[in-house]
């Protein structure tokens, strides 16, 4: 069991963590999410004091270790933790590495040592790799290899910092179902991670981290489908709804397809269905739409996801006159968006049910009064949508 | 190994073809020994002089000979083989000195100089030890009998090598301990024979030490850049080196009186007919084989490796210790080792070796007996060890800090993920760098003939102002550095391979490997 107290940590130029209080319960699966800079990783690091915190109190399993009688490095062998650069020890190879700290630290012979690293091995599958340096590892293989040195130590807590970030996508799932199975083996465990759909199917309670402490906890379902706070309801939006406009034909291609990737990782996607989400974006968005529009380019892109039917729906509002995109005589592009996508459907927005163009009908007419508008001022913020393309891919 | 062979062989290769192409140049320049006959002085006057830097004759040869030009030379033996290769027409020097290089150097006549003489003394400190000893020379002096003082002259000055050993050891019973500092490189005053210091001043010393009750310790070193300055700074209490009683020493030194006034000549080389070929072995003879001269050759390859192993070993202990304290987890103990590394890399980053040795030795140490081999093994300590503490801070530092963490998640405390995980890592980074410095460290220790330690480059240094011979000495000490330096690589480099924990899966793996070539072959 873990017990937090007035946990705080300061920094020269910031502080990551005001006021944490929270208890961790033997056998605990905890998810910890939050937007980038709410503290997650310093949390999880002062829980085994690779970061001193300023004030505050830690017990683990009954010792305060925030106490400088404490023995740190005992409470540290009884709890592991996984980093997200994996941090093997260069100098030696696959099997040296796991046996290194039960032979140094717990005092057990070699020979047992060695055995018991080759078990551990096996159940990450990479006893054929036990000869090998890590250099010589992918980088799914090398957190394997550190997820098993970690269990050497037979801790009862084992702390998780983003341990699939530095992944290829490719190998994200092999070192997450290494973890999986870790969680049902009743071991308590701490995951900062930004892979939702992982995050919500392992852990048994979810923190959500922001304002410099636990903003909001619960479990998965609570904290994915129902959360209460403001921030957090946002942030649950933001991974569900991927939005963002494009105001000129000279915009950040690549930086969009990396947002919706990355959007597509968050929830889970498949590579395939994020690769299907890019290919549709271009082909339909760019090659047909938009090259579609006049001078005024305004076109607005949302993407949702949907993790029970486990479908993106893509939404292509722009203005401009009436345009169904299917018509379009780019027949390659439109072939390629169809291939990739569930539906295409069209439909026409009626105009009085946009806000815009009820300030853009007004303008003129106000500016009329004045001065004569020149057509070319006419700026994209006063182009209603007037078009909508609803894409569901799968 | 077959490699290593391989090596080998290119390597004798080499250094075969080297000496050949020095021989081409030796051979070149001695051809061209000149064949002038004496007509005068007045030949000299836009002739071009050789002198030793700092020497008496640097003023007189401009003084008499304005127009002539003027080079500069480290010791008088270097002058002479300008002299014999025809770079300089013409050195001044005086009439012993003279006559005993005359001696082995047939092709060498000369001119008197008579405008010119000079006289030659004892140095002494110029402080109220420095009078009493000097008084007690002076006394000595005026007290000696003429016949016998004539008789030494004769002996030392003559014609013929007086093949002949002043036991100065016999002196180690005297109460009293005088330091003296010698200049080998006076023939006839001082000079080496045999290995061990003779001459006419050695034997005057001896005698004298005899009557006052003497013992004396002595360091060889050039008087000008060793023997003066370490009288002034109290390392010496008495200075044999043939020395000239000028104005501006007497300022700086107490001298006794002057035991000879001598004339000055212009010693010209006229040819000695030997070509190069002809006179290679008997040059190899003077070299090598010569009084034994070889062992002086092993002697300062002893000097040189003594120095070195020293300092590395030192340097390695201080540079290691200085930064385990600088991360002592007492803050102030690495406060202080911090501030101090700080203060010290800098000063040896910033001075050159040469000069922290001097200091060390003429100011530091300089009123202490301490021995000019103990302060050049100080300096490199020190120098070594500002390297291998910069170096160890750098790679140590170039350790990704997760490692650092991984070790602390797992338990480890701060010592044991040090020298376990954390030092590992760095010494592979740091090995190249510290066997490259080595190298380096005993290039540099060649400069320690500067502190009046005889190394392997001061004891051809030494040959070479007893045979006047270039070739063989400088050769053959270039040759053994070469191979110093070449065993140590490849035995830093043996170790370091032996050392990498990859290499024994290799290993392991080749046996694996020819198996696996071998089914195939069964199968068929």
């Amino acid at each position: 069991m873990i017990r937090i107290e007035h946990l705080r940590k300061e920094y020269a130029n910031a502080t990551p963590l005001q006021d944490v209080n929270v208890t961790i319960n033997d056998g605990d699966v905890i998810s910890v999410i939050g937007p980038s800079g709410t503290g997650k990783s310093t949390f999880i690091r002062c829980l085994n004091l690779l970061e001193t915190p300023t004030s505050g109190n830690i017990w683990v399993d009954g010792v305060c270790i925030t106490d400088k009688k404490c023995d740190i490095n005992k409470v540290r062998q009884k709890m592991g933790m996984v980093f997200q650069s994996f941090n093997l020890f260069n100098h030696m190879n696959v099997i040296g590495n796991i046996i290194a700290a039960p032979v140094d630290l717990l005092k057990i012979p070699k020979a047992e040592a060695y055995e018991e690293g080759m078990r551990l091995l096996r159940t990450v599958g990479l006893a054929d790799k036990a000869q090998n340096f890590p250099e010589e590892l992918s980088g799914g293989q090398k957190q394997r290899v550190a997820i098993a040195r970690t269990l050497a130590m037979k801790p009862n807590i084992i702390l998780f910092d983003e341990p699939t970030s530095a992944l290829d996508p490719t190998m994200v799932g092999e070192v997450q179902a290494v973890i999986r199975d870790l969680a049902s083996q009743g071991l308590t465990m701490i995951i900062v991670t930004h892979e939702m759909r992982f995050a919500r199917e392992i852990a048994n309670r979810v923190f959500f981290m922001d304002e410099g402490g636990i903003y909001e906890e619960g479990t998965p379902d609570e904290i994915f489908q129902n959360p209460k706070r403001e921030k957090t309801i946002a942030f649950i939006r933001h991974i569900n709804t991927f939005t963002t406009e494009i105001l000129s034909r000279d915009f950040d291609f690549i930086g969009l397809n990396t947002g919706l990737e990355e959007f597509g990782r968050r929830n889970g996607m498949s590579q395939k269905a994020i690769y299907r989400l890019q290919s549709v974006f271009e082909e339909l968005g760019v090659q047909i739409i938009l090259s579609a529009l006049g001078e005024n380019v305004k076109m607005n892109l949302s993407v949702d996801y949907s993790q029970t039917e486990e479908r993106a729906t893509m939404r292509i509002k722009y203005g401009g006159d009436p345009f169904d995109p299917k018509d379009s005589d780019n027949i390659l592009s439109l072939k390629l968006a169809e291939n990739a996508s569930e539906s295409i459907v069209y439909e026409r927005l009626a105009p009085a049910a946009d806000e815009a163009l009820t300030t853009a009908a007004k303008t003129p007419a106000a500016e009329a009064l004045t001065t004569a508008p020149a057509p070319a001022e006419t700026s994209a913020a006063e182009i209603p949508f007037t078009n909508l393309v609803t894409i569901t891919i799968k | 190994m077959h490699n290593s062979a391989k090596k080998f062989n290119i390597l004798c290769l080499i250094v075969a073809l080297a000496l050949f192409v020095l021989c081409l140049f030796g051979c070149a320049a001695n051809a061209d020994g000149g064949s002038q006959t004496a007509e005068g002085l007045s030949r000299f006057d836009n002739a071009r002089l050789g002198v030793v830097t700092g020497s008496l004759y640097g003023g007189y040869s401009e003084e008499r000979f304005p127009n002539a030009s003027i080079s500069d030379y480290e010791n008088f033996s270097d002058v002479l083989m300008a002299l014999k290769q025809g770079k300089i027409d013409g050195c001044m020097l005086d009439r012993p000195n003279f006559n005993a290089v005359k001696r082995t150097e047939k092709g060498l006549n000369c001119l008197t100089v008579p405008e010119y003489s000079v006289n030659v003394g004892f140095g002494f400190q110029k402080n109220d030890e420095g009078n009493v000893l000097q008084s007690q020379m002076n006394e000595f002096l005026e007290n000696f009998d003429g016949e016998q003082l004539q008789a030494m002259k004769d002996k030392w000055y003559g014609e013929t090598e007086p093949a002949e050993n002043v036991p100065l050891e016999n002196l180690a019973g005297n109460p009293t301990t005088l330091r003296v500092s010698i200049d080998m490189s006076r023939k006839p005053y001082v000079y080496m024979y045999n290995g061990k210091p003779v001459g006419f001043e050695i034997e005057f010393l001896y005698l004298f030490c005899q009557k006052y009750g003497y013992n004396v310790t002595y360091e060889n070193g050039s008087f000008a850049t060793s023997g003066i300055a370490g009288l002034k700074g109290g390392k010496y209490q008495m200075l044999c080196a043939g020395l000239y009683m000028t104005e501006e020493r007497q300022k700086e030194i107490n001298f006794s009186h002057s035991y000879m006034s001598a004339e000055v000549v212009m010693a010209i080389y006229e040819g000695g007919g030997s070509n190069f070929f002809t006179s290679f072995g008997e040059n190899f003879q003077n070299t090598f084989v010569r009084e034994g001269r070889w062992k002086l050759i092993l002697e300062g390859l002893g000097t040189t490796l003594l120095i070195s192993l020293s300092a590395v070993l030192g340097g390695t202990v201080l540079g290691f210790l200085l930064y385990l304290a600088s991360r002592s987890k007492y803050k102030a103990v690495s406060a202080i080792a911090r501030g101090f590394a700080k203060v010290y890399s800098k000063l040896m980053a910033g001075m050159p070796i040469l000069v922290i040795l001097m200091i060390l030795y003429y100011v530091v140490f300089g009123s202490s007996d301490i021995s000019g081999v103990a302060v050049a093994i100080m300096g490199f300590i020190l120098t070594f060890g500002s390297f291998v503490y910069n170096q160890l801070a750098l790679t140590v530092n170039g350790v990704d800090k997760g490692q650092t963490e991984a070790a602390y998640a797992l338990g480890y405390g701060r010592n044991r993920t040090f020298f376990k995980i954390v030092l590992p890592q760095a010494m592979r980074m740091f090995a190249p760098a510290y066997s490259s410095e080595i190298v380096g460290l005993v290039k540099s220790t060649s400069i320690v003939g500067y502190i009046a330690v005889n190394d392997l480059t001061k004891m051809g240094d030494i040959i070479r102002s007893n045979t006047f011979e270039a070739f063989f000495p400088l050769i053959a000490v270039a040759i053994i550095y070469f191979f110093i330096i070449w065993g140590i690589t490849a035995l830093l480099g043996f170790i370091q391979r032996r050392s990498d924990p990859r290499r024994q899966k290799r290993q392991k793996r080749k046996p694996a490997r020819k198996r696996h070539e071998e089914t195939p072959v069964k199968e068929v």
